[in-house]
């Protein structure tokens, strides 16, 4: 008998599998098509007509930006657009991502479907790349089209609506297709080194949990741990094993003000500028996702190249990995279980014993699901052996110090600015300077983005080579209290001790963050902490340099009865009857009075900062009174080119949004006499116009 | 030609093979029996290129068939229990085979579908279990191949459709010399089918040979001697022949030895029988006695 070779003999391996793979998944991407279709499209052209109608059903927006039709649309619809991408698209395509890679090699989880495609005449590098990219292609495409119809139905719906959906939706698309390779190609290792589905969804989930468990954990303890601990939880970190997260941060932080091209906000005829993107991936999530896409293909051929026919529904495939997976949720069970049970019973031991508790359950229960018993148990004891000495080294290192984080000091020459704040900082120090700074140092600023607002707190950056170089005192008076090892329960701890921050940004760009929230305030740390209060660039910030009399908006003044019986060490009742308080408004002649004494008095030699003695002393008719001063904000029109430049510096990109800087009240301390005579006056007037009428 | 040399296949702490050696020639039928778990179709799935062999080598015409596509086109393997997913039918089995093997012989498959009484239509997991044997079976000789694996392919399948399998088979191996190595534990099964044969046991190879001469080189003979033949005469018989067994009852003798059907009749006529004859032994019987001549307790190989 002669063979009839009926097709060409030359045919590329890898398209034969990529199409006996497109073939096999059809069903799917017939059933995905369809989804993502009611989903992307229908759901945006109904969104689009349910806006339309409502907003010609409105005269809501004529007083604002949103009077042009099209900017209002633009708004809605980039935002509903992103949230069915974030709610509806990913969780679909992520779902059929893991249907179509376990429809295209669940075999390798059959002993007799791998007789059948292992002894295929095709090598198995091309039957993985012919179904990789079989599957993804089959994600993509229909996707492709889908945003394509989202740009089509925004087109036809007026200009602006394009401009600013158009560009969202190939950024998001480029977004998708990196996010859903690397999730895919996860989720396809974990079939290649999986026995069972079982295996493949329990490495999944304990992956997937443990990783970002693991980093949360870690920083928590080293939170409790090191003096000093700047929780530095990176999302892209925790999520770096992660991609049905970690790839999807992008949407989740996507915030529809960026679709707004500059000058948006402040016209009624906006410019039409699409080269400002709506989502905004750091460089490093990028190369990140992309090494992690190309690294994995990689491993995953060899993997698959490797990998035994005989593992299909066995226990017995690739170690290294089980053995990490099991490592991580070891690790996270130790901690976690450290953690609490040490929050409940506070004690180094009760930490110690609970982890290696943890740690061992954890891999028994985890050897159990994916040995099916114990019995190899014996066998992975010398990988939780070395995960102890992992840990053991890795505490060590932390509760020593090793890497020098806590007594870690810059120098001086690389410090570009420091900003520092906290009680510890005003600890003893009742005068002006610490009036000017630590009170009133700092502006909250109100950003806009023409519908919404927000709130920017901004802490004096200090620059001068004076300022740095008292800091840096300070900071060396902070660590000169602490010596290791620093134990997660300290038996010295002192609820009197306070609390201080400091944050160096450096030349090369990186900052440096210490927060001490035990900080014992001693003289050395007392004396170098009013050097830093005196300097002039932290006390250039206050407020005080920004507001004029103008500002007043009004001001409070309270007289109350107070009696108290000091022989008997226990205050009397205090006469209500007597007590009065008033918001009293002024002229403007009384608030540039008011002013221009409040200042007088600040800036005299006379002024104490003293709220524990004078200001509980009651008046020899046994009165006592508080008095504030409320300013009113400051508009963008008043900034200051200095204040300007802080909040650009602050703020970045968000300092073209500032629109005013907060209001705020000004306690009048006890020495300010003729200030508060002045209060009283007015308040007084007010008193007796009440009475009169 | 089929070399297997030297070939260990373990399973973890266990040696399923262990260091056998094997040969097939070109256009034979080889038959390769043994109990369960003696390892057959982990061999077959070794030549196969299922398997990556842990040690010593399988070569099929001088080339190891494991990630070898030029030396999976000429062979096909159909397991013993033939993987089908839900949906498929015999067209759609034949559209998955003639996409991978370039060989595939659409004339072949539509002689081979009228032969066999299947509905190319039907889905096949809807099907019997011979029926699914016998879809898988059109689909592989439909393929071309040089060498032919069939693990356990008899079973299911009723006496008609067997002999016509045999039938077709042999077609195959007669006009492309073909060659088929074909594993079973049914001795019954491979006696007329198979022109060599290999027994496997406890992962080695315990007899591989041209089943002809298998059955040539050993008799099974009978005699009535009177009076009985003595102690004396036994062994005078024993030297003569290489005698694998023997049994006395009374005056009658029946045993089993390697050596012809002449040699075993003139040893016998020289004692002088009131009766004597030659037997022909069945597969099995030859494979009994010489497991049994080796040491082994074919009550337990052949369970």
């Amino acid at each position: 008998m002669t063979s009839t070779r009926s097709y060409p003999k030359q045919r590329s391996a890898t398209g034969t599998a990529f199409r006996w793979h497109w073939r096999k998944t059809g069903l799917l991407l017939l059933l995905y098509t369809l989804l993502l279709l009611v989903a992307l499209p229908g759901c945006f052209f109904l969104n689009l007509l349910y806006n339309m109608s409502a907003y010609l059903q409105s005269n809501y927006y004529s007083e604002t930006i949103f009077a042009v039709k099209e900017v209002y649309l633009a708004q809605e619809m980039t935002e509903y657009l992103n949230s069915i991408i974030t709610w509806m698209v990913i969780p679909i395509a992520v779902v059929f991502a893991f249907l179509m890679a376990y429809s295209s090699f669940s075999y390798l989880h059959s002993r007799r479907a791998t007789d059948l495609y292992a002894a295929l005449p095709i090598r198995r590098t091309p039957m993985l790349l012919g179904g990789i990219l079989s599957n993804l292609l089959q994600l993509f495409l229909p996707l492709a089209a889908s945003m394509g119809l989202v740009q089509a139905i925004g087109r036809g719906y007026g200009d602006l609506v394009y401009p600013f959906s158009g560009v969202m939706i190939w950024e998001a698309f480029g977004l998708l297709v990196l996010g859903l390779t690397a999730a895919y190609l996860l989720f396809l290792f974990m079939i290649v080194i999986s026995g069972t589905l079982l295996d493949t969804m329990f490495s999944f989930v304990v992956l997937s949990v443990s990783w970002p468990l693991l980093w949360l954990i870690t920083n928590t303890i080293c939170e409790q741990v090191l003096p000093g601990y700047v929780s530095e939880l990176n999302e892209n970190l925790c999520f770096a094993l992660v991609p049905i997260v970690g790839t999807m941060l992008p949407f989740f932080a996507f915030d529809s003000s960026y679709c707004f091209p500059n000058g948006v906000t402040n016209t009624t005829a906006p410019a039409v500028d699409t080269a400002a993107l709506p989502y905004t991936p750091s460089l490093g999530w990028l190369v990140w996702w992309l090494l992690f896409v190309v690294v994995l293909l990689v491993v995953l051929v060899a993997v698959f190249r490797i990998r035994k026919s005989e593992c299909a529904e066995s226990t017995h495939t690739f170690f290294l990995p089980r053995g990490f997976f099991r490592m991580i949720c070891s690790a996270v069970a130790g901690l976690a279980l450290a953690y609490l049970c040490s929050a409940i019973l506070p004690s180094n031991l009760v930490f110690a014993v609970a982890g290696l508790l943890g740690t061992f359950l954890a891999h028994l229960f985890a050897q159990a699901i994916w040995g099916r018993g114990l019995r190899g148990f014996a066998r992975t004891l010398p990988s939780y052996l070395l995960l102890l000495v992992i840990m053991g080294t890795a505490g060590w290192m932390v509760v020593n110090d090793v890497p020098g984080y806590v007594t870690y000091l810059p120098d001086a020459d690389e410090v570009e600015s420091v900003s520092i704040s906290g009680d510890a900082l005003s600890d003893g120090h009742n005068t002006l300077d610490y009036y000017l700074s630590v009170w009133d140092s700092g502006m909250t600023a109100v950003l806009t983005n023409g519908e919404n607002e927000s709130y920017s707190y901004l802490t004096p950056e200090l620059q001068s080579e004076e300022s740095i170089a008292a800091v840096l005192a300070a900071h060396s008076a902070v660590l000169e209290q602490l010596s290791g090892p620093y134990l997660p329960f300290s038996e010295e701890e002192d609820e009197d001790d306070a609390y201080l921050m400091i944050a160096y940004t450096l030349k090369d760009g990186s900052t440096v963050e210490r927060n001490y929230w035990n900080v014992s305030v001693s003289d050395t740390l007392r004396e170098r902490t009013g050097v830093v209060l005196a300097l002039e660039d932290y006390q250039q910030t206050s407020m005080l340099n920004e507001y004029e009399a103008g500002d007043i908006f009004s001001i409070d003044y309270c007289r109350y009865a107070v009696s108290v019986d000091w022989e008997e060490d226990a205050p009397a009742s205090d006469d209500l009857d007597e007590s009065y308080s008033y918001d009293v408004e002024l002229t403007e002649e009384q608030k540039e009075l008011l002013w221009s004494t409040f200042l007088e008095e600040l800036y005299s030699e006379d002024f104490s900062y003293d709220i524990t003695e004078e200001d509980n002393d009651p008046d020899e008719d046994g009165y006592d009174e508080d008095c504030y001063i409320n300013m009113d904000a400051i508009q963008r029109e008043r900034f200051s080119p200095e204040l300007l430049a802080l909040l650009e510096q602050d703020l970045g990109e968000d300092a073209d949004l500032v629109t005013a800087i907060d209001s705020r009240t000004y306690w009048v301390p006890a020495c300010c006499q003729k200030t508060r005579q002045l209060m009283r006056e007015y308040a007084t007037g007010v008193a007796a116009e009440e009475e009169t009428n | 030609m089929i070399a297997v040399e030297s070939f260990t296949k373990k399973f973890g702490t266990l040696n399923a093979l262990d260091g056998i050696n094997l040969q097939v020639t070109e256009g034979s039928i080889f038959g390769l029996i043994g109990s369960n778990g003696a390892g057959k179709s982990t061999l077959l799935r070794a030549i196969s290129g299922v398997y990556k062999p842990d040690d010593g080598s399988i070569l099929i015409d001088g080339e190891a068939p494991y990630e070898n596509a030029k030396v999976k086109q000429r062979l096909c393997f159909v397991s013993d229990y033939p993987y089908y997913s839900s949906q498929d039918t015999l067209e759609s089995l034949a559209r998955f085979y003639r996409r991978f093997y370039r060989n595939w012989h659409e004339e072949e498959f539509q002689q081979l579908i009228e032969l066999f009484p299947l509905e190319p239509k039907q889905r096949i997991q809807s099907m019997s279990k011979g029926m699914q044997r016998q879809a898988a079976l059109i689909c592989a000789l439909s393929t071309c191949p040089d060498y032919l694996l069939l693990d356990e392919v008899f079973d299911g399948l009723d006496p008609v459709m067997r002999q016509l399998l045999k039938r077709v088979i042999s077609d195959h191996v007669a006009a492309r010399d073909m060659t088929v190595l074909i594993a079973s534990h049914n001795l019954r099964e491979l006696e007329d089918f198979c022109d060599h044969v290999g027994l496997l046991h406890k992962g080695g190879v315990l007899i591989e040979q041209e089943l002809e001469s298998l059955r040539l080189g050993i008799q099974k003979a009978q005699a009535v001697f009177q009076p009985p033949l003595d102690d004396e005469m036994l062994n005078t018989l024993r030297q003569t022949l290489d005698i694998v067994k023997l049994e006395r009852h009374g005056s009658l003798i029946s045993f089993v030895a390697r050596s012809t059907e002449q040699k075993v009749m003139d040893s016998l006529q020289l004692l002088h029988p009131v009766f004597c004859e030659s037997l022909p032994l069945s597969l099995e019987e030859v494979f009994i006695s010489e497991m049994e001549a080796a040491g082994y307790d074919i009550d337990k190989i052949l369970s």
